[in-house]
């Protein structure tokens, strides 16, 4: 009997060479699991195709929404334009450095706010938590905010990109929550040998907390990345644009080309329509990029970080 | 795996060719101006809409330098995109650091905010220094000019060329038939039957056609233009406005033909010679229909004869051709199509400028770039650089038509966010680019056709769309989403035509009487009646 039952299992190896036995239930488990899955990463990666596809197809394909998951001909004349403006990688380098002198001004800003809520035992502590949740909860809205960017000065500078999200109260939450899980004893210990908070903080701390900090890294990378609004705002000379206002602008401009048509070879005047939705849709592959890249060497710390906090131990 | 993948991606991005192609050196040369040159020069700086492929630097091309040379003003814009632009000028507004000119947005309602906020002054104790404005908007259309509240608070581009949408035809589908380009009401009725009831595109399928298809225009008040003139009622751009024969200026509903006009489209509705989608159909979704060879009629941009011929060629019916066609006729023989709006708003001039004393050189500048000087400067460039005098005419030169419009915009010419004249020369030279009409293709010379031929003596100038107060408050809510919704409804046949008169004097108890009466008052005060 017990051979029988045996000879019904599939048998599946473990890495250490022991054996588990998948059930007939797990299987029919997995194979529904698989099923979802499969039906629920076709409905991610077909905008994905469909948008890289119509950037990458011939123009008159696009033109009658012929395009679905895979591009009809090859007509790259949208990264054409792109790739050719010189605004383009002024604009990727501004973006970078707000991205990065931002990430690391927050991770630094962040730390320090979050590490009294965390370890520290003084009167106020309430009320010091509370101001910075106040700010998660409501704001003073755009005109405020212009107004404040522009008395510091910083109106057309990339600063005013750095400042106004340097801190952001639900980040300054979840790095508390991190900081709360690593022993106290760690910190009193080294109170005991003579440390500052400073020096607890940025040697003892920060070190002990990479998975929190490059996720919330990551997050801040993203969100300056992606950032338009304030860009439009606070941004006027064309040196200081970011990559979405340039794209924004490309975009734009493109959709305007329909207007550009004239008595000239046919071989512009599809483009020229056309030009409009694949320069949309090859400006989003384009600011997809940057974070496909750096996406592989922080996902490990971005996966174990999405736990953060959730497991005391 | 991954890294190696990131990082070989990294470095393809790792490439660009930069081209660049500016006449602002040879612009930098030019002998000062004859008719204007200020001594002690003139800063202007600016906040406007940027579109289109024009340079936005000031020595991106020749123009500015072109300007600065001749007349020592120095003209620095700060050139923003049209997405958010109410937000970007709510916050220069803030700021309390207004430029010397601005445009306001939004057309009418941008400009009377502005003025509301005190941030631009009426130019109307300048007029004396604008002769050369004056004339190129001409006496008929100062009313276009004008705001609601009868003031000039703005200095205009005039576009003095061909309109540029027309009514069009699949010319195949009417070959098919056997059938002419229909020439009263009942022909344009009898084509849109024959178009329903036989698969025209042969895709096996016969309910896909649409014999008339329409676009609901922004905000969805705009379908129906081309029916609305048929029947003699000469609408607004956006449909909502008319002049009565008496020269009354009100919403179109009081016309005495809408009753019938309704009743028509319901019954063309009804009989699905009306595309089903008519209420919600986009610009955009228009054309990919068009191009997707389900359109049998509609009125579009003219170019769009030639783009959805080829588009239809390119899928396999290689004798797809759209004319253009003179305008729909109604059943009382009127032929009426929408005039392009010659006259728009670009610059106000702020209170800023005001404080340092500038208007008045503002204006001359202006008036200056209305000068044959400066319209010459604006269409053609520099001569001996971007046109040559052939015979007393200016003729662009080949290397800046070769490419239309694409090209000539890049140089900075016809510099539209900037605002001027256009001329219809230098307009139909660049259309051609360097072409003959011989030369021109089926499509191109249907193309041709709809902006230059077929629509002559059909034009009417439209009524503007005058933004009063009343209209301002009202719009979204007895406009939009009110009398719109209402006709929409009574075309789609769920609610009768007397049905939707009724609910009509309704909605003029709440409100849009007086969107009626104010629009009455000011067009009488802008008309001089």
């Amino acid at each position: 009997m017990a051979q029988t039952s045996t000879a019904a299992r599939q048998i599946k190896r473990r890495k250490n060479g022991d054996y588990i036995r998948s059930s007939r239930g797990d299987k029919i488990f997995h194979g529904i699991n698989l099923f979802i899955m499969i039906v629920l990463l076709s409905f991610f990666l077909y905008p994905l195709l469909n948008m890289f596809s119509i950037s990458l197809s011939n123009e008159y394909a696009v033109l009658r929404a012929q395009v679905t998951f895979y591009p009809i001909g090859f007509n790259p004349q949208a990264y054409n334009l792109i790739f050719q403006s010189t605004e383009l990688w002024r604009s990727i380098g501004n973006s970078i450095f707000v991205a990065l002198v931002g990430c690391v001004s927050s991770l630094v800003m962040l730390s320090v706010a979050a590490y009294p809520m965390a370890f520290g035992e003084f009167y106020g502590k309430k009320l010091y938590t509370y101001m910075i949740l106040f700010t998660m909860w409501f704001s003073g809205g755009i005109i405020p905010m212009f107004l404040t960017i522009m008395k510091l000065g910083l109106y057309d500078s990339l600063w005013s990109l750095i400042f106004n999200g340097m801190i952001t109260a639900y980040y300054v939450v979840i790095v508390r929550s991190y900081f709360h899980s690593i022993p106290i004893s760690v910190v009193e210990s080294a109170r005991i040998d003579g440390a500052n908070d400073f020096r607890i903080l940025f040697q003892l701390i920060i070190p002990l907390s990479k998975p929190v900090l490059a996720t919330v890294a990551l997050w801040v990378i993203v969100g300056h990345w992606n950032d338009y609004l304030n860009s439009l705002l606070f941004l006027s000379s064309k040196q200081n644009y970011t990559l979405q206002l340039v794209l924004k602008e490309m975009v734009l401009n493109a959709e305007s080309s329909i207007y550009n048509i004239s008595m000239s070879s046919t071989a512009t005047t599809g483009g020229a329509a056309a030009l409009g939705q694949q320069v949309r849709n090859a400006v989003l592959v384009v600011s997809m990029i940057p974070m496909c890249i750096l996406y592989p060497f922080v996902q490990r710390y971005f996966i174990s970080g999405l736990m953060l906090g959730s497991v005391k131990g | 795996m991954k890294k190696v993948l990131a990082t070989i991606l990294a470095l393809c991005m790792l490439f660009s060719i930069t081209t660049a192609f500016a006449t602002a050196d040879s612009a930098r040369q030019l002998p000062k101006s004859e008719n204007l040159y200020f001594e002690n020069g003139l800063e202007i700086t600016g906040m406007g809409i940027h579109f289109n492929n024009y340079p936005t630097e000031f020595d991106g091309c020749y123009y500015f330098p072109a300007i600065q040379a001749l007349t020592n003003a120095t003209v620095n814009i700060d050139w923003r995109v049209v997405d958010n632009y109410a937000t970007q000028l709510a916050t220069t507004l803030a700021s309390g650091k207004l430029p010397d000119i601005i445009v306001a947005g939004n057309a009418g309602s941008g400009v009377m905010n502005l003025v509301s906020e005190g941030a631009i002054v009426p130019l109307d104790d300048y007029i004396d220094l604008m002769p050369n404005i004056i004339a190129a908007v001409g006496e008929d259309r100062m009313a276009s000019w004008r705001q609601a509240d009868g003031h000039i608070y703005t200095i205009p581009t005039v576009v003095d060329v061909p309109g540029s949408q027309s009514v069009m035809i699949r010319q195949d589908w009417l070959d098919q038939l056997g059938m002419a380009a229909p020439t009263s009401w009942d022909e344009w009725v009898a084509m849109w039957r024959a178009f329903k009831e036989n698969d025209m595109n042969g895709n096996g399928d016969s309910t896909d056609e649409i014999p008339l298809a329409l676009e609901q225009g922004e905000n969805g008040e705009r379908s129906m233009a081309s029916l609305l003139n048929a029947f003699g009622i000469k609408a607004s751009a956006d449909t909502q406005f008319c002049l009565l024969e008496d020269g009354t200026y009100t919403m179109v509903y009081e016309h005495p033909r809408y009753a019938e006009f309704l009743q028509a489209a319901q019954d063309l509705y009804k009989e699905g010679l009306i595309d089903s989608e008519f209420p919600t159909r986009t610009q955009a979704e228009l054309f990919t229909v068009m191009d997707s060879g389900l359109v049998g009629s509609t009125m579009t941009w003219a170019e769009r004869a030639k783009l959805s011929s080829y588009s239809n060629r390119e899928a396999g019916k290689e004798d797809a051709l759209w004319v253009c066609t003179a305008p729909i006729t109604g059943p009382y023989g009127d032929q009426h199509t929408q005039e392009r709006a010659a006259v728009t708003s670009v610059w106000c001039i702020t209170q800023a400028a005001a404080d340092a004393g500038k208007v008045e050189d503002i204006v001359k500048l202006f008036n200056w770039n209305f000068s044959e000087e400066g319209i010459n400067l604006y269409n053609y460039g520099i001569e001996g650089e971007t046109y040559d005098m052939v015979d007393g005419q200016a003729v662009l030169k080949p290397e800046v038509v070769a490419n239309g419009f694409v090209g000539y915009r890049a140089l900075g010419m016809e510099f539209e966010p900037f605002g001027g004249k256009w001329l219809t020369n230098a307009f139909m030279q660049c259309l051609f680019s360097g072409t003959t009409l011989e030369e021109l293709d089926a499509p191109s010379a249907s193309f041709y056709n709809g902006l230059s031929i077929v629509n002559q003596g059909f034009y009417y100038p439209m009524p503007k769309t005058l933004e009063t107060d009343a209209y301002v408050e009202y719009r979204a809510e007895m406009i939009t989403t009110g009398v719109c919704t209402l006709r929409d409804q009574t075309i789609a046949g769920q609610i009768s035509v007397e049905d939707f008169f009724a609910r009509y004097e309704n909605l003029k108890s709440q409100g849009l009487q007086e969107v009626i009466d104010a629009g009455t008052a000011a067009y009488a005060l802008l008309s001089g009646k």
